[in-house]
């Protein structure tokens, strides 16, 4: 049985990989430019500004309330300099999975919308530096669930068979259809598009926060976004949400008023959030 | 309770609960004005397209919206005991009282 197991999830891992969208040439180009050390933001944004519906995209998000960039951020090389290549390849790739919001991605891109507020809001909250980068982690945590829907409809199907009939979480779904989740997939995509490690971890580890090794605080936000957006957006009939990893508050230092003031805030932030999200329609 | 809504719905009477404030970040208009046709034109021509609104709700009703979350909170924790779901639990369930019991009398 349990052999039987291990090569299913080594086919379904060359499937999900065979079937995943080539990236379009010029992320391409832009991501191997921004592997080299010492390279411009000017040089980035020339190339990533040849695809000029890409660039707009970009701007769109940065632009978004889960940034909360007080002024308009007009220029791609302003936005390089002001985030790091880091949350630039994160934007990159958000910019490609979440291209076509079409109805059945509404509701993955709503929640992605929502992770990333709350997860830059937690990050912000503690100084951390890198908000901007945990932000769009926020936003792509969920990426494999896109992969799935788009190029592995038949799994997908599957997985949504089982929620109808439980009334459980994605996460457990999932186990249930593919003996793994959403998490492990980030893991192979990550690795497949060579995202950089704290990116990589934020978004594998972010169930598993016991196995992010060299950026806890990165995993352990977006589990604790994660978490909160689905308690604040309980609805009737579906009671469901996922846990708080034990190592997460002793990792971020939370204390309960900490708690308490972050979701103040969330749920200040994420009225304006509710208009943005038709904007990217 | 504060409402979110597009400004082709804001009527004279109705009371801003947050700053409303332009791209650029300049406050256009403070928490606490209450909106008259000339200022929901004003608003409309500088391209604001939400505002944030006091709702006016009953004491009855804040309670029962509260009673509702409360119902929400207790189902979606019932299995979870983790020290940190539990606090979790307890910190939503301050919030959501405060959001709708604040301006009930005490």
């Amino acid at each position: 049985m349990s052999a039987n197991e291990k090569i299913s999830k080594e086919a379904l891992k060359e499937k999900v990989l065979e079937k995943l969208p080539t990236l379009p040439k010029v992320v391409q180009e832009a991501w191997k430019l921004m592997e080299r050390p010492n390279v411009s933001p000017e040089l980035i944004s020339e190339v990533i500004g040849k695809d000029i519906t890409l660039t707009a995209k970009i701007l769109r998000l940065i632009n978004s309330p889960f940034y909360g960039f007080p002024n308009r951020i007009g220029s791609l090389k302003h936005a390089i300099i002001l985030l790091g290549f880091n949350t630039i390849r994160g934007l990159l790739i958000s910019s490609v999975l979440f291209g076509e919001i079409t109805p059945p991605l509404m509701r993955i891109w709503e929640h992605a919308c929502e992770c990333a507020t709350t997860a830059g809001i937690i990050a912000r909250q503690l100084n951390y530096k890198e908000a901007d980068e945990i932000t769009v982690a926020g936003l792509l945590h969920d990426m494999s669930k896109v992969v799935l829907k788009v190029y592995l409809p038949e799994i997908d199907a599957k997985i949504e068979i089982v929620k109808q009939k439980s009334l459980c979480l994605d996460y457990e779904a999932e186990k249930e259809v593919m003996g793994f989740a959403h998490d492990v997939i980030n893991l192979w995509l990550a690795e497949q598009w060579h995202f950089p490690p704290s990116l990589t971890e934020a978004l594998a580890y972010h169930h598993t926060v016991e196995k992010a090794k060299k950026y806890p605080q990165f995993a352990a936000i977006i589990n604790l976004a994660d978490v909160l957006i689905h308690v604040y957006r309980l609805t009737p009939g579906m009671e469901v949400i996922p846990e708080i990893h034990p190592k997460t508050y002793e990792i971020l230092n939370i204390f309960p008023d900490f708690l308490f003031e972050i979701i103040r805030t969330m749920d200040r932030t994420l009225y304006n959030l509710e208009w943005g999200i038709d904007e990217r329609k | 309770m504060k409402v979110c809504i597009p400004i082709e719905k804001a009527q004279p009477g109705m009371r801003l609960a947050e700053d409303i404030s332009n791209v650029t970040g300049m406050i256009l208009c403070r928490q606490g004005t209450i909106l008259t046709e000339t200022l929901i034109e004003r608003l409309k021509n500088a391209n604001v397209e939400k505002l944030i609104i006091e709702e006016f709700i009953s004491e009855e009703e804040a309670r029962k919206q509260f009673e509702e979350k409360k119902i929400l909170i207790n189902k979606a924790f019932a299995n979870k005991s983790s020290p940190s779901m539990q606090m979790l639990k307890e910190v939503f369930l301050k919030f959501w009282e405060e959001k709708y019991l604040i301006n009930v009398s005490k």
